[in-house]
């Protein structure tokens, strides 16, 4: 993996979070790595403040937040490329005015006189200030960026997202979707961060991941196949007011009311009071999610009175509990959606910040009872979408533009995916799944079979096409070890995997006058390649002899 | 996986012994999909896609890439070997050209890191006294020993530096002052020679007779506040370590460096004189003395023009003031006029 700093072109990844965002490099040792901004925070808020003749970002915005609030533009980013129409029910009150220019939207702030700035020219100043620093940090001036972007961006805000990150001075690589960023850092960096290698389930790497991204102000599930290395998304669920943000609230609302009961004092109505307070749980919660107790302190809450507040995990817990069950609805939701069941999941990747909530994790553990699916939380979540970034920008840092657009048009990334599997029964009368369903056209693959029998002079190969049966449904077979994953002997107890069956035979095939040899010492190579109008062509060799049989199975011509 | 699953028994007792292979049907039509762009194996994919191979094709080009590659790195170091090098003695390693060692001659201080350490590993393989031992040859590890000095020495960038300072292959010479030739194509080298002892990057180049006048000031200005990295600890006579007694080690080491401290002060005098001599010589600068020297001259003239024409504006007024304007009517009065104006 090349670093950022290798070549000419440094490329950075960039998350611009709603409410935090991150800077990830390639470090020398090829590991992705997020950088601090010169206050020495890796999680820079997302924030613009205007204050007299000065413009301040992140951490420096987020410190004159209460004193300066009419002049802080805080969660703009999913505001960049909409109407004021669209923005104005759900704007962020307390802080600068959301007002309509032309139709767009934009803020309303004290700035050498009053002045109008839109959302774009917003991000374009903060985009700007974490290009410097990554500058001041790498001491060399930064290229290009792979901005990261949420599913639901229209192609409207990711235009107006890209000029302002060019405006900004930064060359846009490519805008990579929150989740895939996410499951590529895993892919690429497991190896190059932990120096563990990554479980891979099977030769070709198949898999089935689920990332669910946390953010601070909404949880978003996706349910990605993963075939040969090649990422199809085949959904997204998108769970508005679920994110971080709506566990801070509940905080708020229990602080709150305890500041009441002590001092009679309502400040639910009291914005200063709740900004103050909404500040000081955020940093609760994150003790919590460590420690079993953490305190809240806001001095002056409300009429000069102080506020010193406790709270253990437990009882935190027991106020989430609705929202955990919500978290977890969206979760089976996405998985309903795509037919799926929780024990087909080979990964589920966290990611988002509140995603860290202890009891959460062991929530979706639960969920996924299957112990074969695994739940990765190794890397930062805040920061893994960053890292899925930065790999990808150092893929693709010596590619052309044009290259770069031609390779990200959909006339290229649209492609007919398998329906179902295909495989081979074996002489066991077992299927052996060649090709998983959802795998992207072309696809081309290769297996070494064997003999089963002794003196075995010709061999026969069926193809088959296969669907996903549960195991309960196929009792009468009773091949427990043989599922879809084929996970190995040791794991033969996986309950309720679903497997794949035969379900229509393509082809037969026989391949004869072969050497005599001892049970599994014949090689035979089975090569076979579907293109994208679903020919698929089967090629079988014996290594040895080099005798070889080819056939063509048309596809279905409708 | 277990591989005993990728067994494959005989045909049923149906099948005819004639036939290779039976088609029933084709694959279910699948749904399309967009793919998310990322990653290397997607990378693949649109080398395929946008180029129209096929799984093959693309193979078999990767592949021809991939040896291509292999043999450009076999061809960059080919160096000879000469006798005279192969016979040194690892003694006098101060005396040794490293990088011809390593057969790096060809780059000295431009060779790259990378370079050092591909070259090195090269040489080790060949010369390696166990190599030597096996194939009968039953020469004494000298030669190796010389590998081993010259990879110290310019694997670190210290004691590179210390190297690259007093390098004999490459000439400190300044080239006379009443040297014919065209003025860039003998200065430009030797500038970009002595660049190499530049603290400060870039270093500006000599450039050519079309350089902008801010260019070539900036050159001058810089290379006579030139910062240079250039050291003589090399040439020391004596090692410190050579002794272990502490007084001895102080004297030897006070004498080091007041031969540095002096070799350094003619080093700088060196460059200076280099510099005085380019500036003396530089066509360009010749050239800007002139243009400024005729801009002046311009500048007077229209200076001197200007205040003509005053003079005459001043006469014409005054003329107009003593014959009022009905003394022009007639052609002979202004014409009376226009020969007091001249």
């Amino acid at each position: 993996m090349p670093s950022a700093t290798d070549s000419k072109h440094v490329i950075i990844g960039l998350r611009i979070g709603q409410s935090y965002s991150s800077i990830a490099i390639i470090n020398k040792d090829g590991r992705a790595d997020c950088i601090a901004n010169e206050d020495g925070e890796r999680q820079i808020p997302t924030m613009v403040a205007f204050s007299g003749e000065e413009e301040l970002t992140g951490t420096q915005a987020r410190v004159q937040l209460l004193s300066n609030a009419k002049n802080t533009i805080t969660q703009f980013r999913n505001f960049i490329g909409k109407s004021y129409e669209e923005c104005k029910s759900i704007a962020n009150a307390g802080t600068a005015q959301l007002v309509d220019k032309d139709g767009q939207a934009a803020y309303k702030v004290e700035f050498k006189g009053e002045t109008i700035v839109t959302v774009q020219e917003v991000c374009t100043k903060y985009i700007t200030s974490l290009r410097e620093s990554a500058e001041n940090f790498l001491g060399q001036s930064v290229t290009g960026t792979v901005l990261a972007i949420p599913t639901y961006f229209t192609e409207e805000q990711k235009d107006s997202l890209k000029i302002a990150t060019e405006k900004a001075g930064l060359r846009v690589l490519q805008l990579i979707n929150e989740p895939s960023a996410a499951a590529l850092a895993y892919e690429l960096g497991y190896v190059a961060n932990s120096g563990q290698k990554l479980m891979t389930v099977n030769k070709y790497d198949d898999r089935t991941d689920v990332i669910v991204d946390l953010g601070s102000d909404s949880l978003d599930v996706s349910v990605m196949s993963v075939r040969s290395g090649m990422y199809t998304v085949l959904g997204t669920t998108h769970g508005p007011d679920l994110g971080g943000a709506a566990f801070d609230e509940l905080l708020v609302k229990h602080f709150a009311s305890e500041f009441k009961r002590k001092t009679k004092i309502d400040i639910m109505d009291n914005k200063r009071a709740l900004v103050k307070l909404r500040n000081a749980v955020e940093i609760t919660k994150k003790t919590l999610s460590s420690n079993s107790t953490a305190p809240c302190s806001v001095e002056s809450l409300a009429e000069g009175i102080d506020f010193h507040g406790n709270i253990n995990r437990t009882r935190f817990e027991i106020m989430a509990n609705k929202l955990f069950s919500k978290n977890l609805e969206i979760i089976s939701e996405a998985l309903k959606e795509n037919g799926l069941e929780p024990q087909s999941i080979d990964e589920v990747i966290l990611c988002g910040g509140a995603s860290r909530i202890p009891k959460l994790q062991s929530k979706i553990r639960e969920m996924f009872v299957n112990p074969s699916t695994l739940i990765r939380q190794d890397f930062e979540p805040e920061e893994v979408v960053a890292y899925g970034c930065a790999f990808q920008g150092s893929l693709i840092s010596n590619y052309a533009d044009t290259l770069i657009n031609d390779s990200i048009n959909s006339s290229t990334t649209f492609t007919p995916h398998l329906l179902k599997s295909i495989g081979i029964v074996n002489a066991k009368q077992e299927f052996i799944t060649l090709i998983p369903e959802n795998t992207p056209l072309p696809v081309r693959r290769n297996f070494t079979f064997s003999n089963y029998l002794e003196n075995q002079k010709e061999i026969y190969i069926t193809i088959w096409e296969g669907v996903q049966k549960h195991q309960e449904d196929e009792k009468k077979a009773e091949e427990e070890k043989n599922d879809e994953k084929e996970e190995g002997e040791g794991e033969i107890k996986i309950p309720q995997r679903p497997i794949n069956v035969p379900d229509k035979l393509l082809a037969e095939m026989v391949l004869k006058n072969l050497p005599e040899k001892k049970t599994n010492e014949l090689k035979i190579d089975i090569t076979i390649e579907v293109n994208i109008d679903n020919k698929c062509i089967i090629m079988a060799k014996e290594i040895a002899t080099d005798k070889k049989l080819e056939i063509v199975i048309e596809g279905n011509t409708k | 996986m277990s591989q005993t699953q990728f067994v494959l028994g005989v045909p049923p007792p149906t099948w005819n012994d004639g036939e290779e292979f039976r088609i029933h049907c084709g694959i279910s039509d699948g749904l399309t999909r967009n793919i998310e762009p990322i990653g290397n194996q997607f990378l693949a994919y649109v080398r395929r896609k946008l180029n129209n191979y096929s799984f093959s094709d693309d193979e078999r080009i990767q592949a021809e890439a991939a040896t291509e590659q292999a043999e450009e790195i076999i061809l960059e170091d080919s160096e000879e070997e000469t006798s005279e090098l192969l016979n040194r003695d690892p003694k006098d390693w101060k005396e040794q050209d490293h990088y011809a060692v390593l057969g790096l001659s060809k780059y000295r201080w431009k060779a790259t890191e990378e370079q050092i350490k591909h070259a090195h590993r090269r040489k080790v393989l060949k010369h390696h006294p166990d190599k030597k031992a096996s194939s009968g040859d039953t020469n004494d590890d000298a030669f190796f020993k010389c590998i081993q000095k010259a990879h110290e020495v310019l694997s670190d960038p210290v004691k590179r530096r210390q190297f690259d300072s007093v390098d004999d292959a490459i000439d400190d010479e300044v080239p006379s002052s009443k040297a014919k030739g065209d003025f860039f194509k003998t200065y430009g080298p030797i500038f970009e020679r002595e660049a190499r002892f530049s603290n400060k990057t870039p270093v500006p180049m000599l450039g050519d007779i079309n350089t902008s006048k801010p260019e070539v000031e900036a050159f001058y200005d810089f290379w006579y506040n030139f910062d240079s990295w250039r050291s003589f600890e090399y040439l020391d006579k004596e090692d410190t370590d050579s002794t272990d007694n502490r007084d001895d080690k102080r004297y030897i080491e006070k004498k080091n460096k007041a031969e540095r401290a002096k070799r350094k002060k003619e080093d700088n005098i060196r460059r200076g004189k280099l510099i005085d001599q380019a500036l003396s010589l530089d066509p360009r600068i010749l050239k800007f003395k002139q243009e400024e020297k005729a801009a002046k001259e311009a500048k007077k003239r229209e200076k001197e023009d200007a205040a003509k024409r005053a003079e005459e504006e001043t006469r014409k007024v005054l003329l107009i003031k003593h014959f009022p304007l009905h003394y022009f009517s007639s052609s002979f009065h202004s014409r009376l006029v226009a020969q007091m104006l001249l």
